[in-house]
């Protein structure tokens, strides 16, 4: 919300210096001396209105704020040019007083224009029509009265209520060359009803013409100033002629003094309900509730005291303040019920659109599904903000807006009036389209208020795209988990066939030819080399069993590591196989999971190569730097297009499910004739993988008592037992000097 | 020898094949007509020659599951004259229940445990040929654990020895056999089998039904009519 603060520093202190001046001036001066100078317009009329309008333009941007302060600033600077000029009228014959009389008729110019704005665009200061802002404009030229009987006049014209009689004085700067222009100012300034009626005939054109919202707002001020007007006609034209001194008479002083009274009670019931749109603005509330509550406090003020000042002329100092003290009381539960009656007038249906808007936080939360988060966002803010229509639309892939989701409140026609996008850190995720509000035009604040929603509801946003790729990676998580056991499963069906189809066959085979041996022996037929058969059987069964116990897990790679495994892996491997692993990875130990990993995949990419690629050859290299322990496996196959090996195609994908499994990364780069790199790269830094510091905690020794253990840190980085720090350069120059060893095919 | 037992051999492994059929040449008692490497091959053969009896694996080709089963059931039911012996590496008895799902006449279950007992091997062919059945003793002991372990079954009420007796019983051994294996007197082993018939319910059966009445008790939940 912008204050406007030009016209608050302006108008505030001038108001006040005035009526201070005022009120010090009458309240010390006795009343007999200046006739009419009294305190009860400055006191019950001007103040009021002052306050109201500063207190307008602190809590709203409101055009209207303006206006009331404006015309109330006018009065007080005229009551108090009033005052002086009653106080000091030695000042009259002064030859300068043309010039200050040009401070009352420019602040009585004001005042009136003030009112006469406030009341022709009622109750927010905006207009619909363009004639009407233009008709309006002309009310301005009020303030140029002033200067213009300056100029023009010989005699200075003195404001009407200041109620001096006497000799015409003398105006020594009047222009003789501009007395022609004396007919066009008289007409001016003497048909004074000129901007008053401009002023009504936009109200009344409003009221009758306007958009059906507006005229709902207008009609209450609508019918008071009718009744005031005619109230005021009878009684000044029949009343007052016909039946003065009649019942008639006083009856219709009565109804007009009322419909008069009514006019600004309509007018601030008008301007806190419809008007001052700023007012109640979420984190403006508590402003609006304390500078509320200091008006009522202010008017209670006035109203207890204005009976003690007014009689004090009249009464003993001693019954003024008892009366002063006794209204006090009596007022107070007044104050309450004041108090009581502003909150509402002031946050109203406002106050239900921000308890909307406060909820609308809450029931995004609650939501998983996109389409229903904005589906509500667009309800919420529609409601809040009493949007005719809203539309939510996202960003698609392809940077457009998506058709689907789309949230939706109201039925979309014609352009948006207002919008905000919805970004997060420099991406744009979508927009709020707002149609045309119900009643009158989004104020500031309510599109401040949207930029507020437009952020919670970027979050909410993110948060379910955010649910949406937690669940995809699950469903991937535990689609990976099945592979694994998928594969486990037909891996223990291959070990359980090749024992009892390979081994155990071979073994019933070797009983066979034991039992027949035996039968040759009992017959003296045994010949040696029926033994010397059956013990190469033998061999070879001792040969397979232990081929297939390495296929289970190899046990070199316990005992002697990833590289010793490898090398024995590939020493039986068909083609040639150059194994790159520099010093330091070869003496290195790692994780179990990952060795195993590490083994596996290159077991895995050369059976790869084995089987699909026609390879004339491949080469593994394993290294060791900064906590990742890196497997790359390259041929000069065939290659294939990665992108059409499907899940479970080849071993590709078996490589992954591990890989994934201790938190590592595969990257497959492979072309149609341009052989394949296999790449894995795996974290070896305990702390990279969940689950290890506690591993570690665990396994602290017996002795370590479990108090001990709880207050000692949970050790989050363990090192390697076999890992010599090597500084990083010293790694770099060991990976550039990595020995090769040379697998070669089985013999 | 003229009354040679004419058999075939289906077995995929090529040394147990060549193992098994010098082994039972060298018997003297068998004469092997062919050696085949699946159950396609056997059925075949069988077709062809009409052996007396079939020695067949259990796992072959193509599937390596249970088609020695399949092809000895396809035998009985198209060659019933032929006897058919499963060679299996399974002690889990459920295999040997499957086996003899459709009768037990005709049928044996070995382990190929009992290759290196040549005599074995030749008596349960010759069983088979002969109509009677064969179970390994191994899956005999299995099945009667299984079945004594609850105390609902009537199993439970034989005495050990009495158990001896069954599970030879159920190896399709006469009293006479019973007698050697067990070596007990004629009187004592008949008390056995009236009292193993007596507490499971079964008066006596001829000898060459024992086998079945023992199988169908422990196939199928006590309760089970005397066969007949």
């Amino acid at each position: 919300m912008r204050v406007r603060r030009a016209w608050l520093l302006t108008l505030g202190p001038i108001g006040t210096a005035s009526l201070l001046y005022v009120f010090v001036t009458r309240g010390f001066t006795d009343p007999s001396d200046v006739p009419g100078a009294g305190l009860g317009w400055p006191l019950l009329g001007v103040l009021p209105l002052f306050v109201f309008g500063v207190w307008l333009l602190t809590v709203t941007s409101s055009r209207v704020a303006v206006y009331v302060a404006l015309g109330a600033t006018g009065s007080a600077v005229g009551s108090a040019y009033e005052t002086y000029v009653w106080t000091h009228l030695e000042v009259l014959g002064s030859s300068t007083f043309a010039l200050l009389n040009q401070v009352g008729l420019t602040a009585d110019a004001l005042a009136a224009i003030g009112f006469l704005l406030m009341f022709a665009t009622f109750p927010d200061g905006l207009l619909e029509q363009r004639w009407q802002r233009i008709a309006l404009r002309f009310v301005w030229v009020g303030v140029f009265i002033g200067p213009a009987t300056l100029l023009t006049y010989s005699q200075v014209v003195l404001p009407e209520y200041l109620g001096i009689d006497g000799p015409p004085i003398s105006n020594p700067y009047a222009v003789p060359a501009l007395s022609g222009l004396v007919p066009v100012v008289d007409a001016l300034f003497g048909t004074w009803w000129i901007l008053p009626g401009l002023a009504l005939l936009v109200f009344y054109s409003r009221c009758l013409f306007g958009p059906p919202a507006r005229r709902a707002q207008l009609r209450i001020m609508g019918v008071a100033v009718t009744a005031a007007i005619l109230a005021y006609m009878f009684w000044e034209g029949v009343a007052l002629t016909r039946f003065a001194g009649t019942p008639v008479a006083t009856a219709s002083g009565v109804l007009t003094a009322i419909t008069l009274a009514a006019l600004p009670v309509a007018g601030i019931h008008g301007i806190l309900r419809y008007g001052a749109y700023d007012v109640g603005v979420a984190d403006r509330g508590k402003v609006v509730v304390r500078s509320s509550n200091t008006l009522i406090t202010l008017f209670y003020a006035v109203a207890v005291a204005t009976p003690g000042v007014l009689l004090v002329g009249r009464l003993e100092p001693v019954s003024a303040v008892l009366l002063t003290a006794v209204l006090a009381v009596v007022l107070l539960p007044v104050r309450g019920l004041l108090q009581r009656l502003v909150r509402s007038a002031v946050f109203g249906d406002r106050d239900h659109h921000l308890t909307l808007l406060t909820e609308l936080g809450a029931r995004l939360e609650q939501s998983l599904e996109l389409d229903e988060v904005l589906s509500r966002l667009a309800h919420g803010v529609g409601d809040g903000l009493d949007a005719t229509w809203v539309r939510i639309r996202l960003v698609g892939t392809d940077g457009g807006w998506a058709d689907t989701p789309v949230g939706v409140a109201g039925t979309v026609s014609g352009e948006a009036v207002a919008g905000q996008d919805l970004t997060l850190v420099d991406a744009r995720l979508g927009r709020i389209e707002l149609g045309p509000r119900r009643h009158g035009d989004y104020s500031l604040a309510e599109l401040q208020l949207l930029e507020t929603v437009a952020r919670q509801a970027t979050t909410a946003v993110a948060n379910v795209r955010l649910n949406t790729q937690l669940a995809e990676q699950l469903e991937e998580l535990t689609a990976s988990r099945l592979r694994l056991i998928t594969a486990q499963d037909a891996e223990r069906r291959r070990i359980e066939r090749d024992l009892h189809d390979g081994i155990q066959q071979n073994i019933v085979a070797l009983m066979a030819g034991l039992r027949l041996a035996r039968n040759r022996l009992d017959r003296g037929a045994l010949r040696p080399e029926e033994l010397t058969e059956l013990q190469d059987q033998a061999r070879e069964t001792l040969a397979d069993l232990r081929q297939l116990a390495h296929g289970i897990h190899p046990q070199v790679l316990s005992d002697n590591g990833l590289v010793a495994a490898v090398e024995s892996r590939t020493a039986r491997f068909p083609i040639p196989v150059t194994i790159r692993a520099g010093g330091q990875v070869r003496q290195q130990r790692f994780d179990a999971d990952v060795e195993t990993v590490a083994y596996y995949t290159v077991r895995e990419a050369l059976a790869n190569v084995a089987k699909h690629s026609g390879a004339t050859q491949a080469v593994v290299t394993l290294r060791h730097h900064g906590g990742r322990l890196s497997v790359e496996v390259t041929d000069d196959g065939t290659g294939f297009d990665p992108s059409e090996v499907g899940d479970g195609q080849s071993g590709v994908t078996n490589i992954r499910d591990r890989v994934a499994a201790v938190h590592g990364t595969l990257t497959v780069d492979s072309a149609i004739g341009g052989g394949t790199r296999i790449l894995v790269d795996l974290p070896t830094a305990p702390e990279t993988v969940p689950g290890h510091a506690v591993r570690e905690a665990a396994s602290v020794p017996v002795a370590a008592s479990a108090a001990a253990a709880v207050s000692t840190p949970v050790p989050t980085s363990v090192p390697q037992p076999a890992s010599p720090s090597v500084p990083e350069s010293a790694a770099e120059s060991a990976a550039e000097s990595i020995p090769e060893t040379t697998g070669g095919p089985r013999a | 020898m003229p009354d040679q037992l004419r058999i075939v051999i289906a077995e995929d492994n090529y040394l147990v094949r060549e193992g098994l059929r010098r082994l039972l040449e060298d018997s003297g008692e068998v004469d092997v007509l062919a050696c085949v490497g699946t159950a396609t091959e056997l059925l075949d053969a069988v077709r062809r020659l009409g052996p007396d009896a079939v020695l067949t694996d259990i796992r072959m080709p193509p599937t390596h599951r249970m088609e020695g089963i399949e092809a000895a059931h396809a035998i009985r039911a198209s060659h019933p004259d032929t006897g058919v012996v499963v060679l299996s590496q399974h002690t889990d008895e459920s295999y040997a229940l499957a086996l003899f799902e459709g009768g037990s006449a005709g049928i044996g279950y070995l382990l190929k445990d009992r290759v290196g007992d040549l005599e074995d091997l030749v008596h349960a062919l010759h069983e088979v040929c002969s109509g009677g059945s064969v179970v390994d003793p191994q899956i005999v002991d299995a099945l009667v654990r299984r079945r004594s372990r609850g105390s609902a079954s009537p199993l439970a009420a034989l005495s050990p020895r009495e158990l001896d007796v069954l599970r030879e019983m159920a190896l399709g051994r006469t009293n006479a056999g019973i007698e050697r294996a067990l070596h007990l007197s004629s009187s004592t082993v008949e008390k056995h089998v009236n009292a193993i018939f007596t507490k499971l319910g079964l008066s006596e059966a001829p000898v060459h039904r024992r086998v079945v009445a023992v199988l169908a008790f422990l196939e199928n939940a006590p309760g089970l009519e005397q066969p007949g």
